[in-house]
């Protein structure tokens, strides 16, 4: 298995306070693949992602990437997993507002061992006219794709996506959703994408739903449909 | 109000950055609040005792003497008091001398500031900084001795004269060293035995005058030609007892400019970092907004944000300036005036503004702040959108600099307000320091050229005689130097000059700032860089003199200057004064080349009549007494301002960091979560400002020069010296030493703030 998830708890608070956000969370992933984890507000979707990010730290449990446990990591070498594997692409883009689009994919291209042309990735994500185009001077689409440039160029062994769509009209969702799909065909990318949006299940292999921090059903796909065809 | 619950919340958060503006705000208002209390005590209490002991408004000898009841008709003649001041210096140890007063009834009354007045014929009162340097205690025994004749006192209590409130041995001394003189009062009785039995007479006088009318030119015509003055000090140019009411005016001129503007700044500063602060909350300030909270509500509740530290700095800084205000007077002016020894309140008035300013500066600044933020829309102050007008004049986008520079240029210059805020605070902290450093350097090149300048003699008489050239077989040997001094006054300057007339010009200096050697030839007139910056003074400007006893007046051109910085100095040839004095009439001198001295420079002690000696110049004294007088009091004062100015610049450079770190959180968790490390985050995050902060430095460097060069042209009177603007290599690696601790101390306070910034957190504020 490519991702091993066992036992996996995330407690906040103490005593009467206590709030499991992750209770127990038992999860396989395998790689290339593209997983949709789908579930309500405040179900542990993102609290999911972060840990796999390793943006933060599971109470207890375990969390294996190719092998390599992450859940006992110090923070130096959290920092670079992150740095080596890990791509992420948030619902909110969180692009550097003082770079241009050029320039925030270059923070990541600087520290990358072998980073993806960003030439290339531009202009296959339709990005060139706007490479020295600051975030605030592009639509959302335009910024999610420059987000998700970002996350690509140090070609990550793993693409998180934080409801990647939520923030976009239905045009510029299916662009984004047509990005990723390319992106996992293209360079074989384990992409995992948490959403509200039922539709969006359809592209991935596995479909996880989670409730209250805990997995409630976890299957797979029987063929991925084109992003075409969603019904987003 | 449940969203107030936030205040201490939100304090409690942000801890470090509210404790430094709480600190900065009480060390401004502390320093007004002490110094503005001594200024107005002090001024208060000088005012009222001057007239209370009808402290003199001149003081004069007389050729004709003037016995007691041609005294009292004049007195009535001229409506003025007189009183004729008997004195006479005794020794208490070989180094020690006092001046024993006799009590006046009239004139120049004395105030008791400790213990009691003179009860028994064997008290004395006498001057507390003379008794402290001494280590004399009220109830101690002193014994004094005037030519061998010994007398033995207790000491009742510390005494004030008002004319000798600086306590000079001579009028026109510009350092008194406290240990080695001081003032004594005893009983009129005691007096005349005491004295009379060691000298046969009453020992030296001169008379103290009061006008009490608008006469005193009418006055001292009729002296002179009633009573052939021989000399007239008025208070305006005598330095005892014009230096306390110059240093008097110089802290009023701290107190009524300097301090409010000082205060403002920063206070103005504090306000647009805590507007700054506030600008951060746009997120939340939008969704109060969605939540139906007015914009004044919003206004309202975010200068709540400004009134905390503003109220709790400057309630701090109110009660440590009231309970240390004598101590700060004892650190300004009483190390070298006589204490008053009164306690320090200070005015209510003056409480509410150092309470009300910053308080209100701040929770205006606030208020303002917020309303122009509720401005925006609250969806795009939800979203945190509409920054990119800024980027449009600092976009760099087909620069070849790396990301790196160009997010630190767009970050410095695409946000004006906080970068001209962290230079104005490097600057004000900066003018601080180094105005300090140039100080001291300034008046150690002062101590340490002013004995040269003064010339290479090693001992200098002024006599109280005129010796023409014929007679002076007795009196110049090899290696001396007669010259003919006068002391006269400017018009319409307080200040007194001495024109010297000398031929033999070995043992003074006579070079002009390019190097140039004077030597003095009839008719000319050289002016001492002194007296030209007293006088405002240029070569080829005419100078108007007159003689203080007989008022008559004397028209100069100023022909050249030379470099002196320490005498109100005017050279001329001996025949020149002599015929400018008309004393060719006076002493009948028919020969224009004929020399007329009342003053010798020497290379060693000469053994003269000692009754023709009216003053003696050892040239070793006057460093000791500069180092004594000049150098110590600044240096007790160097380390507080040192401290004062270092501790500024680390809290504005802390502030600022603190502020652009919250205005950066954004950006810190998404490079974190891009996978850089916390130390390549501070290199592109916090270390922003290298740049600004050395150009800060700088511009601090240079308005600390230019405001110590500003002060001591100003106080050429007040110091009676020109102290020339200096500082040294030394002083500016300390003051970039100073300054580059400070931004590093403020980075590694702050740099552990970038690996508090959680991930999960700040990403989660950006979700809409």
């Amino acid at each position: 298995m490519y991702i091993e998830i066992k036992d996996a708890v995330k407690k906040y608070g103490e005593g009467e306070n206590e709030i499991f956000a992750m209770n127990g969370v038992n999860l396989d992933i395998k790689e290339h693949e593209i997983c949709v984890i789908l579930g309500p507000s405040g179900s542990g979707k993102s609290t999911l992602l972060n840990m796999l990010g390793g943006i933060d730290t599971l109470t207890s449990g375990s969390i294996a990437v190719n092998g390599r446990e992450i859940s006992g990591m110090s923070k130096k070498e959290l920092t670079a997993y992150r740095r080596s594997d890990i791509g992420f692409i948030f619902q909110s883009y969180n692009l550097i507002q003082d770079l241009t689009v050029r320039e925030n994919i270059q923070t990541v291209a600087d520290i990358s061992k072998e980073p993806l042309d960003i030439d290339e990735l531009l202009d296959a994500l339709s990005l060139t006219k706007y490479k020295n185009h600051f975030p605030a001077e592009l639509s959302g689409g335009q910024q999610q794709r420059c987000a998700i440039a970002r996350a690509l160029v140090k070609n990550p062994a793993i693409l998180l996506c934080d409801e990647p769509t939520g923030a976009l009209d239905s045009k510029s969702s299916r662009d984004v959703l047509r990005m990723l799909d390319r992106v996992n065909n293209k360079y074989k990318t384990t992409v995992i994408i948490i959403t509200h949006n039922e539709g969006i299940s359809k592209m991935a292999d596995r479909v996880i739903r989670i409730h209250d921090g805990k997995i409630v059903k976890n299957i797979m796909n029987e063929a991925r449909t084109a992003v075409e065809e969603l019904e987003i | 109000m449940t969203l107030n619950k936030r205040y201490i919340r939100n304090i409690k958060n942000n801890i470090s950055f509210y404790i430094s503006i709480i600190v900065i705000t009480a060390l401004v208002v502390y320093m007004y609040v002490a110094i503005s209390a001594a200024y107005t005590k002090e001024k208060e209490y000088l005012d009222d005792n001057v007239v209370l002991v009808n402290r003199e408004d001149g003081q004069f000898t007389l050729y004709k003497d003037m016995p007691g009841d041609e005294l009292e008709t004049f007195e009535e003649k001229w409506n003025v008091d007189i009183e004729r001041q008997y004195f006479v210096d005794a020794n208490i140890s070989d180094k020690a001398q006092i001046r024993v007063l006799s009590p006046n009834e009239k004139v120049n009354k004395y105030v008791v500031s400790k213990g009691e007045d003179i009860k028994e014929d064997n008290e004395i009162l006498v001057s507390e900084l003379f008794a402290k340097a001494n280590n004399i205690k009220i109830g101690d025994e002193i014994t004094l001795y005037i030519n061998d004749i010994k007398k033995t006192f207790r000491v009742s209590g510390y005494a004030i004269r008002f004319d000798y409130l600086f306590c000079l041995k001579n009028v026109n001394d510009t350092f008194s060293i406290s240990s080695e003189f001081g003032v004594g009062i005893i009983s009129s009785g005691n007096y005349r035995d005491f004295v009379n039995g060691a000298t046969g007479s009453m020992g030296n006088s001169y008379y103290s005058i009061v006008y009490n009318e608008d006469n005193e030119r009418e006055v001292r015509k009729a002296l002179f030609s009633e009573y052939a003055t021989s000399s007239y000090i008025s208070a305006d140019i005598n330095n005892r007892i014009q230096t306390p009411n110059d240093q008097l005016e110089e802290l009023g001129s701290m107190v009524g400019l300097i301090l409010p503007v000082s205060i403002l700044l920063v206070v103005i500063l504090m306000a647009v970092i805590l507007g700054r602060k506030v600008k951060n909350e746009r997120k939340m300030i939008g969704i109060l907004n969605a939540l139906g909270m007015t914009k004044f509500e919003l206004a309202r509740h975010y200068s709540i944000f400004g009134l905390i530290p503003g109220l709790a700095g400057s309630l701090i800084g109110t009660v440590l300036g009231n309970a240390t205000t004598g101590y700060v007077m004892d650190l300004m002016i009483e190390g070298k005036l006589e204490p008053f020894n009164i306690s320090f309140n200070s005015s209510i008035g003056s409480n509410l503004i150092a309470v009300g300013l910053p308080t209100l500066c701040y929770t205006v600044g606030v208020f303002i702040t917020a309303l122009l933020t509720i401005k925006g829309n609250a969806i795009e102050l939800i979203k945190g959108s509409g920054k990119s007008a800024v980027h449009k004049r600092f976009r760099l986008s087909k620069s070849k600099m790396s990301f790196r520079t160009k997010y630190k240029i767009r970050a410095v210059l695409g946000n004006p307000g906080r970068t001209l805020t962290l230079l104005g605070g490097l600057a004000i902290g900066g003018l601080v320091l180094s105005f300090m450093l140039a100080c001291v350097d300034s008046l150690e090149y002062y101590v340490d050229e002013s004995v040269d300048a003064i010339g290479s003699f090693e001992y200098e008489y002024y006599l109280n005689t005129l010796i023409p050239e014929a007679e002076g077989e007795n009196v110049f040997y090899d290696n001396t130097a007669g010259f003919l001094a006068a002391s006269l006054a400017a018009k319409d300057k307080n200040d007194i000059a001495t024109v010297m007339g000398i031929d033999d010009t070995t043992y003074i200096n006579l070079k002009t700032k390019d190097g140039k050697v004077l030597e003095t030839e009839d008719g000319k007139y050289y002016i001492s860089s002194m007296a030209a910056m007293i006088y405002g003074l240029d070569k080829g400007d005419i100078l108007v003199l007159y003689d203080i006893n007989s008022l008559e007046e004397y028209e100069i051109v100023v022909d050249d200057i030379f470099e002196n910085g320490s005498q109100n100095l005017i050279i001329t040839s001996n025949a020149t004064l002599v015929s400018l004095m008309k004393l060719d009439d006076t002493i009948g001198i028919n020969d224009a080349s004929f020399s007329v001295y009342n003053g010798i420079m020497s290379d060693r002690k000469l053994s003269l009549d000692e009754s023709i000696i009216l003053k003696e110049i050892i040239r070793e004294d006057i460093k000791k007494q500069l180092d004594e007088n000049i150098l110590k009091s600044m240096k007790s004062m160097l380390w507080f301002v040192l401290l004062l100015g270092a501790g500024v610049m680390v809290m504005i450079i802390f502030l600022m960091v603190n502020v652009l770190l919250s205005e950066s959180t954004v950006n810190i968790s998404m490079l974190k979560v891009l996978g850089y490390n916390d130390s390549e985050i501070n290199s592109i995050i916090t270390h922003i400002y290298h740049v600004i902060v050395a150009i800060g430095a700088v511009l601090g460097l240079l308005l600390g020069i230019w405001a110590n060069d500003f002060n001591f042209r100003q106080s050429t009177s007040v110091y009676n010296c020109y102290v020339k603007n200096i500082i040294t290599p030394s002083s500016v690696m300390i003051y970039f030493a100073i300054a580059l601790v400070s931004y590093a101390v403020s980075l590694i306070l702050l740099g552990g703030k970038v690996k508090k910034v959680s991930m999960v957190e700040s990403l989660k504020d950006t979700r809409t």
